[in-house]
C-alpha cells in the first residue's frame, strides 16, 4: 500500500470522528464565538462588538460567581486529589478481599450527578439531616445550616464534592501506582527507606505525571461544575453559591441572552486555558518522566 | 436522470419522509399541542381532546406533554427553530416576553368571524393577559386566583372562628390572620412541630402591598417603586415578620425536602393557587379542610390573579383547526371538566361560573364562592417582557430578608429597587 493510499484510508477511517468533531464541537464552537459579539435572544440577531464582555465585566453577579467557583476550585480540586491518592494508596495493599473494597469505593461515583445530589440534600438536611443528627449525638447544640445558611452553602457543596473521590480519578491513581516497579521500592528498602520515605521518594516522584493528569482535569471540571448547585441550591442563599456555569446557564436558557452567555463561555475558556498553560509551564519542576528527559 | 440528480432527489426524499405528516391515510389532520402538568393533568387533557375529536372527526390531536421544569426551554428552542406546534400552552410569567417576538398568532380576525358576544362571556381580567398591543393573542386557560387553603380541624380543635366565617364577617384582615397564625403554631421543646401558615414565594403574596395601597411597580411597569412606597414597605416587613420574628411560618431550613405541607395537617394555612384543589383531593384524607380569601387591609380586598395562555403558533399550517382547538379546550364543556369537575381552575367564562355544576361542590372545598371571589377581587400581576429578568434581581436582593432573615425590609426594598431599576433602564439583552 503506498504511502498515499494509506494516508488516505486513514482519514477515511478516522472521519466520522472528524465529521463530529467538526459539526458538533469545532463549529458550535465557532458559532459562539461570533455570537459572543452579537446580541441574540433565538429570535434576533444584531452585532455589538464587545459589549457583552464590557457588561460582564462590570457585573457585580458575573464576578460573584467567578470568585465563588475559585474558591470551589481551590478546595475542592486539592481535598480530591489527596483524598484519591489515599484511596488509591489503601486500595493498592495486598490484602484479601481488595476487588470487594476496590467496587465498594467506585460504587458511589456511578451514582448519577442528580441522584447523588438528591441525596445529600437530605444528607445536609439542617434538621433531620444524617450529618447534623451524627453533629447533635456527638454534643454539638447547633450544628451548621448547611445549604440553607449562606456562610456554610459553598462549603457543602465542596465537602459534597469529595463524594466522587473513589471516582475515576482513584482508578487512574491506582492504575499508575501498579505501574511503579517493585525494583524501585526494594532499592530504597536496601537503602534503609522505610513507609513515608517510601512514598515520599519513590512513589510520589514516579506517580507525579498521574498526579499532574489529575490536577488538570480536576481543575477543568470544577471550574466547570454545575449540577449540584443546579439542583441543590439553585444558586442561593443570597448567591453563596451562585457558580460560574449556572450563571452562564441561567443566562442562556432563562433569560435567553445567548450572546451574554458566550462570552462568558469564552472567558471560562480563556480562564482555563490560561491555568492549563501555567501549570504545563510549572510541571517540568515537579512532574518526573521516567526513561524521559527531565531538565 | 444523472447519477448527482437521483442522490440529491433520495436525500431530499429522505428528509420529507422524516418530517412529520399532518394528513394520515383516513383524510384526518393532525393538530399538534404541547402543555405540561403531572400525570393527572395530561390525562384530564387528553379526556378533553377525545371530546374534541369525537366533535371534529377530521382533526386528530396530537397532545404531548413536556416536564415542567424543562417546559420554558424547550418552547422557545422549538418557537426559535420554526419546529414550533400548532397549539401551545404558554404560563403568563412568560407570555408577554414571548408575543413580543411574534410568534403567536393575532386571533382578532379568528374571533371576528365568532358569533355575537363570544368575547363578552370571559371575564375581563382573564383576556386582560392575553391581550398584546391591544389585540387578543391568547386565550386564558387553567385560570385562577390565590386563596387561602385551611385545616379545618386544626381551627376547630384550637377553638378559634373558622376564617371563613371571619371574612364573611368582614373581620377576615392582618390582624386577624396572624393572631390565627399564630395561635396555630406549635412548639415541643425548641423545635416547632406545626405552623400557622405557609410563606409563599414572590409574587404569589403581591396582595399583602396592594392591600396595603402600595405596589412594586410604577402602572406603565417602567420603573420599580418598591423603596419609596411606605405602604409596599410594611407590607415586606409583614411578610418576614410571618418568619423571622414570629415564626409562625418554616423558613426554607424547616421546610426543605417538604418536611411541612398542607397535605401533611402540619400547617393550618397555605397560600395556594386554584389548581392545588385536585392534589388536595387526592392526598387530604385525615382532616377537614375549606378555603377562605387572603386577608384583607386598609386599602383594599385584592388577590392575584393569573392563568396561562393558550396560543397559536404564527407558523402553523392550520391556523382555523387550531383555533377550533383553541375554541374548544377554553369552551363552556371543557371549562366545566376543568373547572367544575376537578376544580383544576376557575372558569373564565360568565356562564360557566354560574353553572349549577360548578356551584355545587360534593368534596371540600366547599367554598365556590371563594373561587369566584378571587376573579371578582382579582388583579393581574406586573408582569411585562422583562418580568423573568427583574423577578430573578428581586429574588436574589431579598433573599436576605425573607430566607436568611437579618437585614431590615427597607434596606432589602432599596436594595431591589436599585438593582431593577438599573437592569430597567439599561438596555434589554444584555
Amino acid at each position: 500500500m503506498s504511502e498515499r493510499t494509506s494516508s488516505r484510508w486513514g482519514l477515511a477511517l478516522i472521519s466520522p470522528w472528524l465529521l463530529g468533531f467538526l459539526i458538533f464541537t469545532a463549529g458550535p464552537m465557532l458559532a459562539s464565538l461570533y455570537l459572543s459579539f452579537c446580541k441574540y435572544d433565538l429570535h434576533t440577531l444584531s452585532f455589538v462588538g464587545a459589549k457583552n464582555y464590557d457588561v460582564l465585566l462590570h457585573e457585580p453577579r458575573f464576578w460573584k460567581s467567578l470568585g465563588n467557583t475559585a474558591i470551589y476550585v481551590l478546595f475542592a480540586v486539592p481535598l480530591g486529589l489527596t483524598g484519591s491518592l489515599l484511596i488509591a494508596v489503601l486500595l493498592n495493599q495486598k490484602v484479601k478481599a481488595i476487588p470487594i473494597f476496590r467496587t465498594l469505593f467506585y460504587l458511589p461515583s456511578l451514582v448519577p450527578a442528580v441522584a447523588s445530589s438528591l441525596l445529600w440534600l437530605w444528607i445536609l438536611h439542617p434538621e433531620n439531616g444524617l450529618l447534623n443528627t451524627g453533629l447533635k449525638a456527638l454534643g454539638m447544640a447547633s450544628p451548621p445550616k448547611w445549604l440553607q445558611d449562606p456562610k456554610t452553602a459553598l462549603t457543602s457543596l465542596i465537602i459534597m464534592s469529595l463524594w466522587g473521590i473513589g471516582g475515576g480519578r482513584m482508578l487512574i491513581f491506582l492504575a499508575g501506582l501498579q505501574g511503579i516497579s517493585d525494583e524501585l521500592y526494594e532499592a530504597a528498602q536496601l537503602d534503609g527507606a522505610k513507609g513515608w520515605t517510601c512514598f515520599r521518594h519513590v512513589t510520589l516522584p514516579m506517580l507525579s505525571p498521574t498526579i499532574f493528569f489529575n490536577l488538570i482535569l480536576g481543575i477543568i471540571g470544577s471550574f466547570q461544575v454545575f449540577t449540584s448547585a443546579y439542583i441543590m441550591t439553585g444558586g442561593g442563599p443570597e448567591d453563596s453559591t451562585l457558580m460560574y456555569v449556572l450563571y452562564l446557564y441561567n443566562n442562556a436558557f432563562r433569560e435567553f441572552k445567548l450572546g451574554k452567555a458566550s462570552a462568558m463561555a469564552w472567558i471560562l475558556f480563556i480562564i482555563l486555558l490560561g491555568f492549563t498553560l501555567v501549570q504545563f509551564k510549572n510541571a517540568s519542576k515537579w512532574v518526573y518522566y521516567e526513561g524521559g528527559d527531565k531538565e | 436522470m444523472t447519477r448527482r440528480r437521483l442522490l440529491w432527489l433520495s436525500c431530499g426524499g429522505l428528509l420529507t419522509g422524516c418530517l412529520p405528516s399532518s394528513r394520515d391515510a383516513s383524510g384526518r389532520t393532525t393538530i399538534r399541542y404541547m402543555a405540561w402538568g403531572n400525570p393527572e393533568q395530561l390525562k384530564l387533557e387528553r379526556q378533553i381532546a377525545d371530546e374534541f375529536e369525537k366533535l371534529h372527526p377530521k382533526i386528530r390531536v396530537h397532545l404531548f406533554m413536556v416536564p415542567g421544569s424543562s417546559y420554558p426551554d424547550k418552547l422557545q428552542l422549538m418557537l426559535a427553530s420554526r419546529t414550533a406546534p400548532d397549539v401551545m400552552r404558554v404560563d403568563h410569567y412568560m407570555f408577554p416576553a414571548l408575543v413580543k417576538k411574534d410568534y403567536f398568532l393575532d386571533l382578532e380576525p379568528l374571533i371576528a368571524a365568532e358569533p355575537k358576544g363570544f368575547v363578552e362571556d370571559f371575564v375581563p381580567t382573564a383576556l386582560e393577559e392575553c391581550r398584546y398591543q391591544g389585540k387578543l393573542h391568547a386565550m386564558n386557560v387553567l385560570f385562577g386566583g390565590v386563596q387561602l387553603y385551611y385545616n379545618k380541624s386544626l381551627f376547630k380543635d384550637a377553638g378559634l372562628a373558622d376564617p371563613y366565617e371571619l371574612s364573611k364577617a368582614k373581620k377576615w384582615d392582618w390582624d386577624a390572620f396572624l393572631n390565627a397564625a399564630n395561635a396555630l403554631t406549635k412548639r415541643e421543646g425548641d423545635r416547632t412541630v406545626q405552623f400557622g401558615t405557609t410563606f409563599p414565594a414572590f409574587p404569589q403574596w403581591t396582595s399583602v402591598l396592594w392591600n396595603r395601597g402600595g405596589d412594586v411597580m410604577n402602572k406603565e411597569l417602567t420603573k420599580f417603586t418598591l423603596a419609596d412606597d411606605p405602604h409596599a414597605i410594611e407590607g415586606m416587613q409583614d411578610m418576614t415578620d410571618l418568619r423571622w420574628k414570629h415564626h409562625c411560618a418554616p423558613t426554607p431550613s424547616d421546610a426543605a425536602l417538604s418536611a411541612f405541607t398542607f397535605e401533611s395537617g402540619k400547617i393550618a394555612m397555605h397560600w395556594g393557587w386554584a389548581g392545588e384543589t385536585p392534589r388536595f383531593r387526592t392526598n387530604i384524607k385525615k382532616f377537614d379542610w375549606d378555603i377562605t380569601p387572603v386577608p384583607t387591609g386598609p386599602a383594599g380586598n385584592a388577590t392575584v390573579i393569573k392563568g396561562n395562555q393558550l396560543v397559536v403558533y404564527q407558523h402553523s399550517e392550520h391556523p382555523e383547526l387550531a383555533w377550533e382547538f383553541v375554541k374548544y379546550l377554553t369552551g363552556p364543556e371543557a371549562e366545566l371538566i376543568l373547572g367544575a369537575k376537578w376544580r383544576r381552575c376557575v372558569p373564565t367564562r360568565l356562564s360557566v361560573q354560574q353553572h349549577p355544576e360548578y356551584l355545587k361542590a360534593d368534596k371540600p372545598p366547599f367554598h365556590t364562592d371563594v373561587f369566584l371571589d378571587t376573579v371578582r377581587r382579582g388583579r393581574t400581576l406586573p408582569i411585562d417582557a422583562r418580568y423573568q429578568e427583574w423577578s430573578r434581581e428581586f429574588n436574589s436582593a431579598t433573599d436576605s430578608l425573607f430566607n436568611v432573615g437579618g437585614i431590615t425590609a427597607p434596606q432589602a426594598s432599596r436594595n431591589a429597587t436599585d438593582k431593577i431599576n438599573a437592569l430597567l433602564s439599561g438596555e434589554e439583552g444584555f
